[in-house]
């Protein structure tokens, strides 16, 4: 009992990883339907600052006091954003974001 | 460049002179030496010789000015050491670039508090001088380990050094990590939100949110952690979801005393717990979370028994108000071979309000109802509370604890707590 049970969850963890790593599903491309360029035209692997300005101002102080961009460093804001893309649940495009505006407003 | 301009302008000025030398020289006719034509021309001689001086004088202001404009002969050393300089900056801004651009990073954060509190009835202390160090080791954005080591001082004195968390993060994509280690109980929002002194707008931590209360402290396994695709919508979504040791029980004669759920590294009962949390962002500033986990739990040395979880919470920021509560519940089933059988829960809630005043003032109240399976420890509590916020990670706080309990427990006894916190 005890067996199946946690190898029930691990098969429902690894299929969930898998879902979610397969590039069929994980970006927003689908959204945007682009025959030719499909993952390039939606995954901005750059980051977007306006998106990022936005994001930062939604998203940034449900937990805590909004953080002065310029409280940091280029590097530090790096670690920092990893710090709370993994503590807040934010996702890969949302990170980048809003690293591209905090790196440009420090 | 200037230097080339005055040039050209002295060789205009010495053609003009030359040109009009001749030409004065061309109109006057020295045909008849008659007296009258000998003074013209003398007249005219001494005329020109002015013309002259003016000129002389005009090109030796020339020359003064184009020395002024020439650059000082620069010495061989000088050069040398300009090639040097410049070659010293061009290292400087490569290894800057270099740095810039490395995979990996390092990076310190943490927080560190200090604090006096009074029970009512005695005189008070310096309660509390605490540090923790969070340490951050990215590799691209693809790992990052994070470690809080806290430490701090017990009341005699002695130096507490615990592992608050360690995780190493693998991002899978750009919605899921996996997270694995000792992490911070991932139900609910006070523990993993909300607890570092420097974020919790009070000195203390809510009734029955504390160590060993009822919201999960802390469990060592795997986490998937994340966001939820939300296609083009602003609305937002994650989750985690963990695997892991899960709580011990501790046993009191015939009562369990506690559950202790600091993230053990044994599992005691033999079977894990699973669980997680789906938070949702239906708008900006607003989070709406849910919580369950469910597996086994034991008394040292007894037979497995049911372990459950449920926990619900919000937060929501609007203008310069502040407002968040959560509920949690853990029971432990019924085992009748148990030295305490019987089902036990500890369950717990909280509503906070805090509103940013002028002068970075902030005014704070939180209520919170404690329930646990033992009268003693069932607290009631309203917390009121000013701060000083120094910078919005630098917080000076006041607060003042009305609590209701047993009569003559700790529990029932009011508290004024002093606190300074600073994030970093
Ligand atoms: C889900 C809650 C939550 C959200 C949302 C959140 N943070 Fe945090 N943040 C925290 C917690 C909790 C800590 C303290 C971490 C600890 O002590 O373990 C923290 C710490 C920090 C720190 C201190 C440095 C560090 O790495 O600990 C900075 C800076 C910061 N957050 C900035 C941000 C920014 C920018 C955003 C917006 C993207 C953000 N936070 C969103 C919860 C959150």
């Amino acid at each position: 009992m005890r067996i199946y049970k946690t190898t029930y969850f691990v098969m429902v963890l690894t299929a969930l990883a898998i879902i979610a790593t397969s590039p069929g599903i994980a970006t927003a491309k689908d959204a945007k339907p682009d025959a030719k360029n499909t993952t390039e035209v939606v995954k901005d692997t750059k980051g977007n600052f306006a998106r990022g300005a936005k994001l930062w101002a939604n998203r940034c102080s449900s937990c805590h006091n909004m953080r002065d961009p310029k409280d940091l460093t280029d590097s530090e804001w790096e670690a920092t954003i990893m710090h709370m893309r993994i503590r807040a649940g934010l996702s890969g495009q949302d990170t980048r974001d809003i690293l591209v505006f905090l790196q440009k407003t420090n | 460049m200037s230097v080339m301009h005055n040039k050209s302008k002295l060789m205009m000025t010495s053609l003009l002179i030359s040109f009009g030398l001749s030409t004065t020289a061309l109109a006057s006719e020295p045909t008849t030496a008659s007296d009258e034509n000998y003074d013209a021309l003398k007249s005219e001689i001494s005329e020109l010789r002015d013309q002259i001086a003016i000129m002389q004088e005009l090109l030796k202001q020339q020359g003064i000015i184009l020395q002024d404009k020439v650059e000082p002969e620069v010495s061989k050393a000088e050069i040398q050491k300009l090639k040097k300089d410049v070659k010293k900056i061009a290292k400087v801004a490569k290894s800057a670039e270099e740095w810039k651009n490395t995979n990996s990073t390092v990076h310190l954060a943490g927080y560190a508090s200090a604090g006096f509190s009074k029970q009512a009835g005695t005189s008070g202390s310096f309660s509390q001088a605490q540090f923790s160090p969070i340490f951050h080791y990215q590799y691209k954005d693809k790992v990052l380990l994070e470690s809080e080591i806290e430490v701090k001082i017990l009341e005699d004195g002695s130096t507490d050094v615990g592992m608050e968390y360690l995780t190493i993060d693998l991002v899978l994509n750009d919605y899921m990590a996996l997270i694995a280690g000792k992490f911070i109980s991932p139900l609910g929002q006070f523990r993993q939100n909300i607890h570092p002194s420097w974020i919790n707008k009070l000195p203390s931590a809510p009734a029955g949110f504390g160590h060993d209360q009822a919201a999960p402290v802390a469990d060592t396994g795997v986490q998937l952690r994340g966001a939820i695709p939300m296609g083009d919508s602003d609305m937002r979504a994650n989750y985690a979801v963990y695997v892991a040791n899960g709580p011990e029980l501790m046993l009191d004669g015939t009562e369990i005393e506690e559950i202790a759920t600091e993230g053990v590294t044994r599992d005691q009962d033999g079977k894990k717990v699973y669980g997680g949390r789906v938070g949702f962002n239906p708008i900006a500033k607003m989070e709406i979370g849910l919580s369950v986990a469910s597996g086994k739990a034991a008394i040292a040395l007894e037979n497995d028994r049911s372990y459950n979880v449920l926990g619900a919470d919000f937060t929501y920021q609007w203008k310069k108000l502040d407002l968040r509560g959560e509920y949690i519940r853990q029971n432990v089933g019924v085992l009748v071979s148990s030295a305490a059988p019987e089902s036990w829960q500890w369950s717990s809630w909280y509503m906070q309000g805090a509103y940013k005043l002028p002068n970075n003032f902030e005014a704070v109240a939180r209520y919170s109802d404690y329930d646990s399976p033992h009268a003693s420890q069932d607290q009631r509590q309203l917390a009121i509370g000013l701060n000083y916020l120094f910078a919005p990670q630098v917080i000076t706080k006041v607060s003042y604890e009305f609590n209701d309990g047993l009569a003559g427990t700790s529990a029932a006894a009011n508290r004024i707590r002093a606190q300074i916190a600073y994030g970093f």
